[in-house]
């Protein structure tokens, strides 16, 4: 049982690919609540905008949307 | 010839005194060990740091102040005033830094330079050093098996230290036995002359050995042995802060302008605190007598005065210069003039940032940046469209209403003459650095290289668009003309859209979210040219070369936007998740 465990901290030590996919999952999942937080700030501002700026905030926010839905998509095939 | 004659001569000289003399023999070895041991230093630091020695000297170099705190800091902790140096020339390629900054930096990086000196004095020569060295070269080299860079970094920083220990210990070893064959201090001559050929001597050794700490160790050592005076070890100790400019100097010459200003004010600063500490010799003598109690140091421990004597000078230099930074600034910018540089030369490759993969990449981007801003000049010039013209999004309404005036570009000669040459050498520093780099810095420098090569590729999209430009902008037919001149409008959209990009005042979820807007309406574009050029061709408003010439021609276009799209996604958006996305296909 101890050998197993020095084995797996001798390969941890060589070999970080674990890690790696970790951090890469937490990276994902972080640029999604980003997004999110983005896509509520658009939310907001379109309700109070004016006419002329409406419009742009609409790009933005189906913009913003179809970015996280890539990123999701990211996200499912990391998992 | 000489220089090959001297060195020859220098090797024999060496090889007798190492065969004759065993004392000689166990001092040089010592020298070389704790040589050996710096470069191991020098590049364990640059793979342990993993970029965050650069990021350190980014953050903390606001003002002249800090800079000189953070100078000071850098170098105590990795021990090498060149490798700071080398990282501030890089930065000052770059543009990440001011000239003033780098300047303080340097300044603060003299003072962080003199703890080479106390760690020698009261470490090396009172412990046992060699007992620690042998467990730091074991540890270093396991830890160099890694695969990991960080590891193989600091089994590097741990080679390279037990290495200096070892070289400390050699060097005392050598000199205390030196001592009982030849009593050197009896040679002293005493007096300024004495002075000043000490300080010759100490530039001279600093100049052939190439570090003024190893210099540094060696007086220390030989203090320590009684092999010379204590004035003289102070001279000594002169003579390497003056002798370590010239190494500067000449390592600068290679270097851009900003590296040899650099240089510049680094002998200024050493040349001047040099020629205070001549003046104030004796009376910095006593200010060390009087302060030593202060700091533990007994009457007779003259090495660890010695110490504290090269961080006063040095302290008294800053002191001394602080104030004049601006004009050593000034004069070193009157001295050695901006060239101004072809477009078809790079202007942020320099060859000392392919050792700092940090600022590598930054160069490469930089560069890129460039190629990009000369690639969409001739653009816009083939499309009659002046740059000074295209500003804000109302201007591209103007560009399309006046009437056409052509301006004469030759795409092809603009490629070969000048882009071509940009574009090989970014592709050559990139291969070279990449080397150096780890695994994301290697994935974010292909990405680099990819942009590069969409740039070119949008160049050669818009020569095939050119001719017809040219010809049906001028057509009597008004529906070809009118679908040319959208063509023309579109393209001008869109450069000008990755040049808003370009001017960095919006955060990357931002650029992600334009790059996106611009993408979606590019697919509309798309399928609103494709229903127009079919009604045009249904209703005969065309011929059916103007057709063929308007699909092709049409499909060029988007695939130009597309890319112009692909290079503000890689040059302009650091998050490396975000910038895939960018590159992910649209989810339906």
């Amino acid at each position: 049982m101890k050998l197993n465990k020095l084995i797996k901290s001798i390969e941890s030590f060589f070999i970080s690919d674990k890690k790696e996919i970790k951090n890469k999952s937490e990276e994902i999942n972080n640029l999604i609540k980003k997004l999110i937080n983005k896509k509520k700030i658009l939310q907001k501002k379109l309700k109070y905008a004016e006419k002329t700026d409406s419009k742009q905030y609409e790009k933005k926010l189906k913009a913003v949307k179809k970015l996280i839905k890539k990123a999701k998509k990211i996200q499912s095939s990391k998992s | 010839m000489v220089k090959k004659l001297l060195i020859i001569i220098l090797l024999i000289i060496t090889a007798f005194y190492v065969i004759s003399q065993e004392n000689v023999k166990i001092i040089l070895a010592g020298i070389a060990i704790f040589l050996i041991g710096m470069h191991f230093m020098e590049d364990g630091f640059k793979l342990f740091s993993g970029g965050t020695l650069e990021t350190i000297l980014e953050k903390f170099t606001k003002n002249k102040y800090t800079s000189v705190l953070t100078g000071f800091i850098t170098t105590s902790i990795v021990q090498s005033s060149s490798l700071i140096s080398v990282i501030v020339i890089s930065f000052l390629s770059v543009e990440l830094i001011s000239l003033t900054q780098g300047m303080a930096i340097v300044f603060g990086a003299n003072l962080g330079s003199t703890t080479t000196a106390w760690i020698v004095s009261a470490l090396g020569l009172k412990l046992k050093i060699s007992l620690y060295a042998m467990p730091m070269i074991i540890f270093g080299v396991i830890f160099r098996f890694s695969k990991n860079n960080t590891y193989i970094g600091l089994g590097n920083v741990l080679l390279g230290l037990g290495f200096i220990f070892l070289g400390i210990s050699y060097m005392k070893d050598g000199f205390d036995t030196l001592r009982t064959a030849i009593d050197l201090a009896s040679y002293s001559i005493g007096g300024i002359p004495g002075i000043l050929l000490y300080i010759l001597i100490g530039a001279i050794a600093t100049v052939v050995i190439q570090s003024s700490s190893a210099t540094m160790a060696i007086i220390i050592t030989a203090l320590a042995g009684g092999n010379i005076l204590y004035i003289d070890a102070l001279a000594l100790a002169i003579g390497a802060n003056v002798g370590t400019t010239v190494t500067a100097v000449i390592g600068s010459l290679t270097s851009n302008q900003n590296g040899k200003r650099l240089a510049f004010g680094h002998f200024i600063f050493n040349i001047s605190t040099g020629l205070i500490a001549v003046f104030l010799i004796y009376s910095l003598q006593d200010f060390v007598d009087f302060l030593a109690p202060f700091f533990g140091i007994a009457e007779d421990n003259y090495s660890m005065k010695l110490a504290l004597f090269h961080t006063i000078f040095n302290l008294l230099g800053i002191i001394v210069l602080f104030p004049f930074i601006g004009i050593i600034v000034k004069s070193s910018k009157k001295f050695i003039n901006d060239k101004i540089k072809k477009t078809s030369k790079p202007k942020y490759l320099e060859k000392a940032n392919i050792k700092i993969p940090y600022n590598a990449m930054v160069s490469i981007q930089k560069e890129i940046i460039h190629l990009y801003d000369n690639a969409q000049k001739a653009i816009l010039h083939a499309l009659s469209i002046h740059t000074s013209e295209l500003k804000t999004k109302k201007d591209i309404k103007a560009i399309i209403a006046k009437p056409v005036i052509k301006i004469d570009t030759d795409l092809n000669d603009i490629y070969q003459n000048n882009l071509k040459t940009l574009y090989s050498e970014i592709i050559e520093f990139a291969l070279i650095s990449q080397q150096n780099m780890n695994k994301e810095q290697i994935e974010y420098v292909t990405q680099l290289k990819l942009a590069s090569n969409i740039i070119i590729k949008i160049l050669k999209d818009t020569r095939d668009i050119q001719k017809n430009m040219d010809f049906y902008l001028r057509s009597k037919n008004e529906s070809i003309q009118k679908e040319y001149s959208l063509i023309k409008e579109e393209l001008a959209t869109f450069i000008l859209e990755v040049n808003i990009l370009k001017e960095n005042k919006h955060d990357d979820i931002e650029v992600s979210t334009l790059i996106q807007v611009d993408k979606d309406r590019l697919e509309n574009l798309d399928v609103m040219n494709n229903n127009r050029i079919e009604e045009l061709i249904r209703n005969e408003k065309i011929t059916s070369k103007m057709a063929t010439s308007l699909i092709n021609d049409s499909t060029n276009a988007y695939n130009i936007c597309k890319n112009l799209l692909r290079v503000g996604n890689i040059l302009f958006i650091r998050d490396e998740k975000l910038r895939s996305l960018g590159e992910t296909d649209e989810v339906k």
